[in-house]
């Protein structure tokens, strides 16, 4: 081949690879998350449907870039006792979860714990191990955590973070075997 | 034959017979079986019209096939597993087992996750599948009678309200 054709080869081929349409998170994932990014603080009800007890909590998010194209949330929540934080019986729990985008898919997975002990193993749903994915659409953000328990009925769990003017507006459910169990709305305002 | 050996044959046999009134879902649910539906909101999943059910196979190893006017709602095979009375996909064999991939199917990879459970007389058939992180996930309740079979079908989407629909059906000619 002589040097004008392999030019010539080369020049069709960047051209070939301009004209390809890249998936919007291949392409920069970022910029799409970046609305989303911060830190919210806020109020939730929280109903267990069996009992129909309710209880009020705080609630303490913060959403932060992962290595580029992912990202981390971290939420806080502390179950208040008669509407107060300071008196005793109030709980306290923190919960972080990563992720990253899935290969080719637009929607994102979770990035396991790192434990430099364990040896990375095929994920078995069966055999109890969560399966948890995350999707970002127009309105927020949408993470799911879904296990199949001992005896073969699922669990769902859905937390959706849609935007408002001033922050998030909150909703989870907890579904178990087709059944809704427990449901958490609340909205929390963007720290400055 | 002493009274209390006779009364303790009795009472074998009055278990038995319970027992055998027990319809044991796997085997009492072969074959194939049609209606329509009884109870569907609007615009639910599987369409106007009659729905079908065809299962085949053993207690060990099973397929389910239900499908809607629409087409397939719910399909799959299924073999026991570590855990009673749960049901997973079949274990790989020949050079995917070599290669080391079992029976896992992990549905962020692409390929829906489908699963069973017997829970006394009842099977209950699930489906899980990701179409761009949008889930989809079907649970498919079979109650065998005789010569009908109750089904009661629910699907959960992203974002949707979750869809049901309840029917009896028929067993069919094959």
């Amino acid at each position: 081949m002589s040097r004008s054709s392999t030019l010539a080869a080369a020049g069709v081929l960047l051209l070939a690879a301009l004209a390809t349409p890249l998936p919007a998170f291949a392409a920069d994932p970022t910029p799409a998350l970046q609305p989303m990014l911060g830190v919210y603080l806020g109020r939730a009800t929280v109903q267990d449907l069996d009992t129909r007890a309710t209880e009020e909590r705080d609630i303490d998010v913060e959403v932060t870039a992962f290595d580029r194209d992912g990202f981390r949330i971290r939420w806080v929540n502390v179950t208040l006792v008669d509407g107060r934080r300071n008196l005793p019986g109030v709980k306290r729990r923190v919960s972080e979860l990563t992720f990253k985008p899935a290969k080719g898919r637009n929607f994102f997975v979770e990035v396991p714990q790192a434990n430099v002990f364990a040896e990375r193993e095929e994920v078995q749903p069966l055999g109890g191990d969560p399966v948890r994915w995350a999707v970002q659409d127009a309105a927020g953000l949408h993470v799911h955590s879904f296990v199949i328990l001992g005896d073969g009925r699922y669990e769902l769990q859905t937390y959706s973070r849609k935007r408002t003017d001033s922050g998030i507006v909150l909703h989870y459910e907890r579904v178990v075997d087709g059944k809704l169990l427990r449901t958490i709305d609340g909205q929390a305002v963007r720290v400055e | 034959m002493t009274l209390s050996t006779r009364t303790a044959t009795a009472f074998v046999l009055a278990g038995l017979i319970a027992g055998a009134a027990a319809a044991e879902p796997i085997a009492a649910s072969r074959g194939r079986w049609s209606g329509p539906i009884a109870d569907r909101p609007a615009g639910g999943p599987g369409g106007a019209g009659r729905i079908e059910l065809r299962f085949d196979g053993t207690a060990d190893r099973f397929t389910v096939d239900f499908a809607g006017p629409g087409g397939s709602l719910v399909a799959g095979e299924f073999s026991a597993g570590k855990q009673k009375d749960v049901f997973g996909p079949p274990a790989a064999k020949g050079l995917m087992s070599f290669l080391g991939r079992g029976s896992a199917v992990n549905p962020l990879e692409g390929k829906p996750l489908a699963w069973a459970r017997r829970d006394g007389e009842t099977l209950i058939v699930y489906r899980l599948d990701l179409h761009g992180g949008a889930h989809r996930l079907d649970r498919l309740e079979l109650k065998p009678s005789g010569e009908r079979i109750g089904v009661v079908f629910e699907r959960r989407e992203h974002d949707r309200a979750p869809e049901r629909f309840a029917a009896s059906l028929e067993r069919s000619a094959r």
